[in-house]
């Protein structure tokens, strides 16, 4: 069953179809807040408001199989407010290449990552890639897809989501290499 | 093939996203060529690595989805079941339509520009299951399943799977429940239409005519309680209370309570006399019982059961329909034999503990320890003999069967309470470790 078919099925009160998109669209919008906000906890807690703000909103989706697009458009909403109250807080989010971070703020302790699980070294170096990088690895890991859906989500052609994945993967080699992993 | 052609395509090589066209060729450069081969492998190994890294995330987002739909679940209890409460609380004026049960929900949106769509009101909520329960809002799209409390929109059609009893009510009150292998339309709330399986419908008296449709025919009333069953060719009507008007196309008749009319091939038959409706509406039961021990339609229903066990010629029947309920049926016979009312009819009450303690899991040991001083000694003995099957051992008194002394009982009973409430504690730290 397409989305759209899934969202008038909603619409005409069977909420059950929305619990259908929510398995559908919940690692996309889970990668999406990740790669926003670099933090899968906090990830996890907006990508279950933008599917909440979803459902509430969804008699104001013109068009019903635009659905994933249009959910992206309310995930990236719920990130940059979230951001904005972070930012407000005092509490920076960098927004720079991951050679200019790791310039800045030097390679993480070697100690700290001996004690860390190769994963998580792992994770903290995608969170720590440049945004355009750091969405597609997300969006790709995350969830079985393909170049051309990940292309559909962020309004590029599949030739630049394999660009972007080939540059941060060729980041992350050169991190992991000097990690160690 | 060039190098930097060969580095673009050796990620689309490791995604499977290559054309086969293309493969040969990268295949034979990467045969020849020993950084591109390297950066391959490497490229491989970094694949691996991540995948490996996001298997924990992947968990994460397939939690996500479950708890996000817990939450709309709860959120939907809260708001009545509805989705569409919260269009109007969040978007859109409503404007109920003129007639019938159809709302026009009219979105504005920037620029002044206005949609109109259409957005059935529903006309019923699926009150109780047993096991998976599907609907549809219009045909030829694909079922989906429908949560308890979940709203069942006008038009939609429900099915139950071949393990799974339903109880919908609709908007004015009116109880179907579809047995396992059911299929019915709905499309206003005083009309249902039955397209195989079989249903029990109980009317509100308000005065209004209730529809029952059926290949080739249509069942009639304004109030009562009924049982209909259809399959290719043959359809029934069992009254249970009240009456109900039969038209096909080889006339019309009115069936009274008590009375099963059978349809073949659209004719209807001889009139029969239903020598029991209880038997004839057991199925419903295991519904009942998920209404909770209280139920008084479950109770009135055990006691008519209770009152045939030793009475009837057929009462193993009876008792055979209490038992193919399962260890479900224990708390209400027990509440039943603890009850004032089981008090005028002793055959009953022992019947109705007898069974009780075949049937009894740990659910029931609070209200079988409650038997174990019980003013009736067949009542104690079937009380005391779950509780020493549940707990594995008896709790070394010295009653037996024979002991009267109120003392002694009241002694016994205690020892029990003190093992339960010991045993529970026991269990609920063990939870709590566990958790």
């Amino acid at each position: 069953m397409t989305d759209g078919q899934l969202v008038r099925q909603t619409l005409a009160g069977h909420s059950s179809a929305y619990e259908e998109l929510v398995r559908r669209w919940s690692p996309r919008i889970l990668a999406f807040c990740h790669a926003k906000v670099r933090s899968s906890h906090s990830a996890e807690d907006l990508a279950q408001e933008a599917l909440l703000r979803g459902y509430r909103s969804l008699a104001t989706l013109s068009e019903p199989d635009k659905f994933g697009c249009w959910l992206h458009g309310i995930a990236l909403r719920t990130c940059l407010d979230w951001l904005k109250r972070k930012e407000n807080q005092q509490t920076r989010f960098y927004a720079g290449t991951a050679e200019e971070h790791l310039a800045a703020h030097g390679h993480p302790p070697l100690e700290r990552l001996a004690r860390e699980e190769q994963t998580e070294s792992l994770l903290a170096a995608v969170e720590a890639l440049p945004d355009e990088c750091r969405e597609v690895v997300m969006l790709y890991y995350y969830q079985d897809v393909t170049y051309l859906e990940i292309g559909d989500m962020l309004g590029v052609s599949a030739a630049t989501v394999n660009a972007r994945l080939t540059k941060a993967r060729k980041l992350l080699r050169e991190q992991m290499t000097h990690f160690g992993t | 093939m060039d190098c930097q052609q060969a580095l673009n395509e050796i990620g689309p090589l490791v995604d499977g996203e290559l054309p086969e066209s293309g493969r040969p060729a990268l295949e034979a450069h990467l045969a020849d060529c020993g950084s591109c081969r390297t950066a391959y492998e490497e490229l491989l190994l970094a694949d691996a690595a991540l995948a490996r890294a996001f298997r924990p995330r992947r968990r994460a987002a397939a939690n996500l989805a479950d708890r996000t739909i817990e939450h709309l679940r709860s959120e939907q209890l809260r708001n009545g079941g509805a989705p569409q409460r919260w269009l109007r609380a969040w978007t859109v004026p409503l404007v109920a339509a003129a007639a019938g049960f159809l709302l026009a929900v009219v979105v504005f949106r920037a620029g002044g520009e206005r949609q109109v769509a259409q957005i059935p009101a529903p006309l019923a909520r699926l009150a109780l299951a047993t096991g998976p329960t599907e609907v549809r809002t219009v045909p030829n799209v694909a079922w989906l399943g429908c949560p308890t409390d979940g709203p069942i929109a006008a038009g939609s059609a429900v099915r139950t799977s071949d393990a799974a009893r339903c109880e919908i009510e609709a908007s004015d009150g009116t109880q179907i429940r579809l047995d396992a292998g059911t299929l019915v339309e709905l499309p206003t709330p005083r009309c249902v239409r039955l397209t195989h399986g079989e249903l029990y419908s109980a009317i509100p008296d308000d005065g209004k005519q209730f529809k029952i449709e059926l290949p080739g025919a249509v069942i009639a009333a304004t109030q009562g309680k009924f049982d209909v069953s259809c399959t290719p060719g043959e359809a029934s009507l069992t009254v249970v209370e009240g009456a109900a008007d039969v038209a096909c196309k080889s006339g019309t008749r009115n069936v009274a309570a008590g009375q099963r009319v059978r349809l073949v091939d659209g004719r209807l038959q001889e009139t029969d006399a239903v020598v029991d409706p209880l038997q004839a509406t057991a199925w419903v039961n295991e519904l009942l019982l998920l209404k909770g021990p209280e139920n008084p339609e479950l109770v009135e229903r055990l006691n008519d059961i209770l009152a045939q066990i030793g009475h009837a010629k057929i009462s193993y029947l009876y008792e055979d329909e209490i038992r193919r309920l399962g260890s479900r049926a224990a708390r209400p016979l027990l509440r039943y034999v603890a009850s004032q009312r089981s008090q005028s009819d002793e055959a009953a009450r022992i019947a109705a503990a007898r069974i009780a303690g075949d049937l009894a899991d740990e659910t029931a040991i609070g209200d079988l320890i409650a038997l174990v001083d019980d003013k009736d000694a067949q009542v104690r003995l079937h009380a005391r003999r779950a509780l020493e099957r549940l707990a594995g051992r008896n709790q070394g008194s010295a009653v037996d069967d024979s002991v009267e002394d109120p003392r002694a009982l009241r002694a016994d009973r205690d020892a029990w309470q003190t093992w339960w409430e010991s045993r529970s504690q026991k269990m609920g730290r063990s939870s709590e470790e566990d958790g």
